[in-house]
């Protein structure tokens, strides 16, 4: 093995620049989109400059992080992610503390669901999105290292033992987030180990076994929740949210219909006993995915958004933008930012199977991984397959530290993708 | 060597392998996702299209003020003032928000009548509202207006409060507004009110609702946002404030109307004889239009035309007309002793017990000597007086335009089902008895008939009605008919109602009438139920008369003396009036521009002590 050339013009070659287009393109088709459902809002007035701001900002950081080469993350990604779960867990205290400064976070909420849903906007510092890259940057770190044990492992001992550093090292984040309370976030780091252990080559039979067990403990979970009175270490708020989330689960989809959404379900039964506590949620769902539908083919056209900018659309900018597009440009702009994104996972697959050792292909899935998990469990919610989960959409949302965050993990990826070995010639 | 390459490709084919699984398993969601948004989009689209315009675009009325009720000289008598309403509602609130919005609409508006939380809470569906004040004033209404962002829930509406700035001094005439009551809701329903429009309830407010006060709303097109703010978009319609009426009373002559009655019960009833406008017309006891609550002592009856009295001695203009009529002569004399056998048993009394002694018909009349009407009486008969009378406007409606249903016909001769005979022909002689009955406003018309040259007119109470385009319409003089009488004929009986007034021995002398009013009058004692209606008719200067005043004291005694003084009393004030009141079309140009019509208001009905008696 010889060493990889390291000169600029060689980067400069190998260096995506489809990639970064693609990427470039997706947050200049968001801030559009923004543009166009803030327009002669004057409470959202500074949303756009501000996102403006946060893209040059974001283009920066993307350039410092291609200047760093990968490989000197390894040690360094032990110490900040040791540093994030510190001030997640400081975050975490400073909430029950009761110090609102810190941690709630809602533009113009309403309700109590509001008040809880943190992480999502305006904070100044999110550790929870930075927390996401360490995690992948310590994993990739850890199962780079411990690859060819893994791949070995016989037995069922073995492997399960080999399992235990990455789970814990997605865990320890993952709990504080979930105390935050931030279930969304939360569910994005629960897949994040068992991707990067499946690719680094867990043997099959362990992966399946998860896999049932996984299912049988998921099943399990939403009967238990959806009948039980109390769930300890849940507040009943908590776990009424989680019954909203899941109850589209649970029956026969519906559309709803005007008398619907105004007047709730039609069941007075149903109605009596948890109206109250879902009202919120279900209406919201009903207006972002009544916006969506309302763009039909094309859309209502730029700017002529009237769910999103008559405020009947709840976070239009950030977790529901999505709806927002559809309101705007239709199928025809949903369909555009999702080959956006295709074009942009085809992308940076090619770096995770071109990367030139392990490091960085497990670096690359992982943050690819986040990458998906976010646009999945958005879009999902926005078009009500998934519950709410409060997450925005990546490249996409408004929001000044996820979009720097989204330019870091495709940073650290066109970094592996022009740190990879040329091919011989 | 080959191992170590073999297990590379080993771990090549591996990460190819799994990562193709999960890109697999990646575009599997993607294909749920674009399989889910094309449902949304291109299947139920138009149907969520519809909904989310039902979601922001609503028609809303816009409130049109109701028209004005002016005086003759444009004072205005009944006003619509901007007022504010406030609702609250919990849509899209939870029970904390609510629980502080409505706390600080207690601090910011201590006129607000705040309701419980769990009542707000309890709404369903939850877009509907509670009201918490009503008919706020701006001042009141402005710190909420500063705090509605503040504020979720609250909804400010704009709306109109009727105001009568005279009070209790021209509610039977103007009337009262209230709300659409369980027995006109059909009928207004159709004519395209909502239930919670305010409509006349009484009075001209009633009369001219339809046509013409009520004013047309506006329509606009409002969006509405997800918190329920109103935001006005386009204007379909302009509201368009109701017609004015001009009325052609004089709020001062009203007020003087009000201020001699003292609250006793009667009626003042105040004409011009030469077109039938009515001056001033009240009755007591009266109510306060700006809270028709009838109290005791309230009464929304206008009792100067609803209700009938027996005419007595004022009724003898008719018969001394019809006496005339057939031919009669003004020169017979009669002696009167005191009383008159009529019939076997029946001698009914003249009003002194010992008689007036000998006299002709002006001097009769001028002493009110009964015993000459009931020999009048009896040759003429009970069908000649009665077709007199109805000559003279009594035994129907005035005609005054003032109420569709409600004002008496009062009683006349044997057409209202009592037989003539000889009793109660000699008492219709004298204004008594079964055969009749008149409302005061008949008795005033009658003599302003008889004044003006013998034309009975109809009373006009609305002179004009100018509708906001500028177009007018106008109410011209309404001669019912004539009295048929020469004018020979009619200065007899003038002579004698200057008699009444001027001589020593005319029963309304005692009042002491100026002499420069040239003032005629008739006095008149009517037996009720052992008790007397001081009755007192009069009209001036005789020769030219301009006014003509019928009052009626209920219960008070004898005309000449608690009737005649208030007359001259009520001349005076109309006399002093004239002299310092400009021309109505001038001062009309003159106090438009002054709120109020440049009049103190509450000082009347703050004045009237409801119990009785002047305070001045």
């Amino acid at each position: 093995m010889r060493e990889h050339p390291t000169g600029l013009g060689l980067h400069a070659r190998q260096f995506d620049y489809f990639l970064a287009m693609f990427v470039l393109f997706a947050t200049g088709f968001g801030i559009l989109v923004l543009a166009g459902s803030t327009r002669d809002v004057p409470e959202l007035a500074k949303i756009l400059p501000q996102q403006a701001r946060w893209w040059g900002i974001a283009i920066g950081v993307f350039c410092l992080t291609l200047a760093v080469p990968y490989r000197w993350l390894k040690i360094p990604g032990w110490i900040v992610y040791g540093m994030l779960v510190v001030s997640l867990a400081a975050l975490v205290f400073a909430s029950h503390l009761g110090m609102a400064w810190i941690s709630t976070v809602r533009a113009g909420g309403a309700s109590s669901w509001y008040k809880i849903a943190l992480g999502s906007s305006s904070i100044r510092f999110q550790p929870s999105e930075f927390a996401k890259i360490g995690v992948v940057i310590v994993l990739a770190h850890w199962l780079s290292l411990r690859r060819e044990s893994i791949a070995e492992a016989r037995g069922w001992r073995k492997p399960i033992l080999e399992c235990i550093v990455p789970l814990a090292v997605a865990a320890l984040p993952m709990a504080i987030v979930f105390l935050q309370p931030d279930f969304g976030t939360a569910s994005v780091f629960l897949p994040l180990p068992f991707i990067v252990l499946f690719v680094a080559g867990l043997p099959w039979r362990v992966v399946l076994t998860t896999v049932a067990f996984g299912t049988a403990l998921a099943l399990g979970g939403f009967v238990y929740l959806m009948n039980a009175d109390h769930v300890p270490g849940l507040k009943p708020y908590q776990l009424n949210r989680i019954r909203v989330f899941l109850e589209p689960l649970g029956k026969p989809f519906n559309p709803p219909g005007v008398e619907e959404i105004l007047y709730g379900p039609a069941q007075p039964e149903v109605a009596e006993t948890s109206a109250k506590s879902r009202d919120p949620d279900d209406w919201q769902i009903r207006q972002a995915e009544m916006a969506l539908g309302s763009g039909r083919l094309f859309g209502k056209g730029w700017g002529q958004g009237t769910q999103s900018r008559l405020r009947f659309l709840p976070a239009h900018h950030t977790d529901f933008i999505f709806s927002s597009l559809g309101e705007q440009f239709g199928l025809a702009g949903c369909l555009a930012l999702l080959l956006l994104y295709v074009l942009i996972v085809w992308r940076c697959v090619h770096v995770a199977l071109v990367a030139s050792d392990a490091f960085g292909q497990y670096l690359v899935v992982g943050l690819l991984s986040i990458f998906i998990l976010h646009v999945f469990l958005n879009i999902g919610m926005s078009v009500r397959l998934l519950p709410t989960t409060g997450l925005p959409l990546p490249l996409f949302s408004f929001g000044g530290s996820f979009l720097v965050t989204n330019y870091v993990i495709f940073g650290l990826i066109a970094n592996v993708g022009m740190r990879r070995e040329p091919k011989e010639r | 060597m080959f191992e170590d390459r073999g297990k590379t490709l080993q771990t090549r084919r591996t990460l190819v392998v799994r990562v193709g699984l999960l890109v697999a398993s990646a575009a599997l969601g993607l294909a749920f996702i674009a399989a889910r948004i094309s449902y949304l989009t291109a299947w139920r689209g138009q149907d969520l299209y519809d909904l989310s315009e039902r979601n922001f675009l609503k028609f809303a009325k816009i409130p049109a003020p109701r028209g004005q009720i002016v005086d003759r000289y444009g004072r205005v008598l009944a006003d619509s003032e901007t007022r504010f309403d406030v609702h609250v509602t919990p849509f899209r609130l939870s029970r904390e928000d609510v629980a502080k919005t409505l706390d600080e609409v207690r601090r910011l508006c201590p006129a607000a009548r705040v309701p419980d939380v769990a009542e707000v809470v309890a709404l369903r569906p939850r877009f509907r509202r509670l009201p918490v004040a009503s008919q706020l004033g701006l001042e009141e209404v402005s710190p909420l207006f500063e705090r509605q962002a503040a504020l979720p829930g609250i909804e400010i509406e704009e709306t109109f409060k009727r105001i009568y700035p005279y009070g209790r001094l021209a509610a039977h005439l103007t009337g009262h507004v209230g709300a659409i009551g369980e027995g006109g809701k059909d009928f207004f329903l159709e004519q395209g009110y909502d239930l919670d429009d305010i409509v006349g309830r009484a009075g001209l407010e009633a009369k001219h609702e339809l046509s013409f006060l009520r004013g047309s709303q506006g329509e606009q097109l409002v969006m509405r946002d997800a918190r329920m703010r109103v935001v006005p978009l386009r204007v379909h319609r302009k509201a368009v404030q109701g017609a004015t009426l001009t009325l052609t009373i004089d709020v001062d002559l009203q007020r003087a109307a009000m201020n001699l009655l003292a609250g006793r019960m009667g009626s003042v009833v105040a004409v011009d004889p030469r077109n039938g406008d009515v001056l001033a017309l009240f009755s007591y006891p009266t109510y306060d239009p700006n809270n028709p609550v009838c109290g005791p002592g309230d009464s929304e009856r206008l009792d100067a035309l609803r209700e009938h009295y027996a005419p007595g001695s004022t009724f003898k203009i008719v018969t001394a007309s019809a006496w005339l009529a057939m031919g009669g002569s003004p020169n017979r004399t009669e002696t009167c002793a005191g009383s008159l056998q009529v019939a076997p048993g029946f001698a009914p009394k003249c009003n002194v017990e010992w008689g007036h002694g000998t006299q002709d018909l002006r001097g009769a009349l001028a002493r009110s000597c009964n015993v000459y009407f009931y020999k009048i009486a009896m040759d003429v008969g009970a069908t000649r007086m009665t077709e007199m009378a109805a000559r003279y406007g009594f035994g129907s409606v005035s005609g005054i335009g003032l109420m569709d249903r409600g004002e008496s016909p009062g009683v006349l001769g044997s057409r209202h089902g009592t037989p003539a005979n000889l009793g109660n022909t000699v008492m219709m002689g004298i204004g008594q008895g079964g055969l009749i009955s008149a409302t005061p406003l008949q008795v005033a018309m009658a003599y302003a008939a008889l004044a003006n040259g013998g034309t009975l007119f109809a009373p006009r109470i609305v002179r004009e009605i100018q509708r906001p385009d500028g177009g007018t319409i106008q109410y011209f003089p309404t001669p019912r008919g004539e009295i048929g009488l020469s004018e020979a004929q009619r200065n007899v009986l003038i002579d004698g109602f200057r008699a009444a007034v001027e001589q020593s021995y005319g029963t309304a002398h005692k009042a002491q009438f100026d002499p420069a009013m040239r003032a005629a009058g008739k006095t008149g004692t009517a037996q009720r139920a052992g008790k007397s209606d001081a009755w007192f008719v009069c009209f001036a200067p005789w020769d030219r008369p301009e006014i003509c005043v019928a009052i009626l004291v209920e219960e008070a005694g004898h005309g000449g003396e608690t009737a005649a003084p208030l007359a001259k009393a009520f001349l005076d004030e109309y006399y002093r009036l004239k002299k310092t009141h400009l021309p109505p079309q001038v001062a009309r140009r003159i106090v438009a521009d002054r709120p109020n019509g440049g009049v103190d208001a509450p000082f009347f009905s703050q004045r009237l002590d409801p119990r009785g008696g002047d305070r001045r």
